[in-house]
């Protein structure tokens, strides 16, 4: 299992397209077989945008369980971990009950 | 069009303001302008932002905007055309300073217009100059930076429009940092409502910031911006978020649970695009290293 430095790959993570690009590198690994430990070692700030391509993504080819196994971040802030955490828990325990007004 | 500037030029003035100047559908008034400032007593940082948005916005429309003003005074403790000279407004439109002694104050970012293309190193440079004054570390502004970016990001997702208004002012008595950020795109509940046309305004900004609405202006929206904004805002750093757009207000602000609290309503004054105010307090800043983990 080797670390992926985030910075490595994008200059900031910040758009949409930042996103996707992390999401590539990660699903590769995954396709491997590999566990993934991204590390957000010089990054200050992330959109949601971001964690959506990124991250949120993955449960279109992944379930929840398997991407909590195989993925982990180091280096990491807590105001970042909270948005990974909390946009998580939205999609995979309340998205499929959100109804809209 | 002889326009007069309110007195004070605040987030409750400023509709009959632009009332006069723009119509419900953000079309001109007139075929030229002359804004007075003569009347003008006090400016907030909001002020600054939404002039210079309308001014931007005319000159799209190829409509001539001329001012007419009064020299600072500069020994008076408040005079808001000394404000707006020592924040380059007079010099981003008229090319010029009012007088010699402007100079930009260090407690504030000058107001410009950014694009997205633009605005991450926008964004990085101002995080640079906001951890200088208060005198901490770049790194620990990371919420504060991440809070502007879903601005952004939104912007660029639902306005369309590519670029923003912004102006910053830091309070160090008040240890506030307030963020004033516009467009004139369509706004927040008109994007809304070509789904929801039963909607009013204030019902349309309540449902924009409800995390997993989403009006996929974008293919891969997921409705999480500005409810990330307000969670950052409000519930990570303490501080308030008010939002204008076409009728519609919602302001949110800390309870006394550790949660927020979020007023929305409806205004007879009309904004054309969204004005988005974020006031930060920089008591509550603090870089937090923290372990990963899923429980």
């Amino acid at each position: 299992m080797g670390v992926i430095r985030v910075l490595d790959h994008v200059r900031h993570c910040y758009s949409n397209a930042d996103g996707l690009v992390i999401q590539a590198v990660i699903k590769q690994q995954f396709d491997l077989g590999n566990k993934v430990v991204l590390s957000f070692e010089g990054v200050d700030s992330v959109s949601s945008s971001f964690i959506n391509s990124a991250f949120i993504e993955l449960l279109d080819f992944y379930d929840f369980e398997f991407i909590k196994k195989n993925l982990g971040f180091i280096n990491s802030i807590k105001t970042i971990n909270d948005t990974i955490k909390r946009r998580f828990s939205f999609e995979v325990n309340e998205r499929n009950s959100f109804t809209y007004v | 069009m002889k326009v007069y500037l309110p007195r004070e030029f605040s987030r409750s003035t400023m509709y009959e303001f632009i009332g006069q100047v723009l119509d419900d559908d953000g079309q001109p008034r007139a075929n030229e302008f002359d804004f007075d400032f003569t009347r003008l007593g006090f400016i907030e940082p909001v002020g600054v932002t939404v002039l210079s948005n309308l001014i931007g916005r005319l000159w799209k429309y190829k409509i001539p905007v001329k001012f007419t003003y009064v020299q600072p005074r500069r020994d008076k403790k408040f005079c808001p055309i000394a404000f707006l000279d020592d924040s380059m407004f007079f010099r981003q439109y008229l090319n010029k300073t009012l007088d010699n002694q402007a100079s930009l104050r260090s407690t504030t970012r000058p107001l410009e217009n950014v694009t997205y293309e633009r605005s991450y190193e926008y964004l990085d440079s101002t995080m640079f100059w906001l951890a200088g004054i208060l005198n901490i570390t770049k790194i620990s502004l990371g919420n504060i930076k991440s809070c502007l970016q879903e601005i952004f990001n939104n912007i660029k997702d639902h306005s369309h429009e590519n670029n923003g208004y912004i102006f910053i002012q830091h309070y160090p008595s008040r240890k506030r940092v307030t963020v004033s950020v516009s467009d004139f795109g369509i706004g927040i509940p008109r994007s809304i409502q070509a789904l929801r046309p039963t909607l009013t305004d204030s019902e349309a900004l309540r449902l924009a910031i409800t995390q997993g609405f989403s009006t996929k202006s974008t293919p891969r929206n997921r409705g999480a911006g500005l409810d990330t904004l307000l969670h950052n805002v409000v519930i990570g750093n303490g501080g308030n978020v008010y939002i204008h757009s076409n009728h519609g207000i919602l302001y949110s602000t800390p309870d006394c649970y550790d949660g927020m609290e979020i007023i929305s309503m409806s205004t007879d004054g009309f904004y054309p695009g969204t004005l988005i105010e974020i006031e930060f307090r920089t008591d509550t800043i603090e870089f937090e290293e923290e372990e990963f983990s899923w429980e």
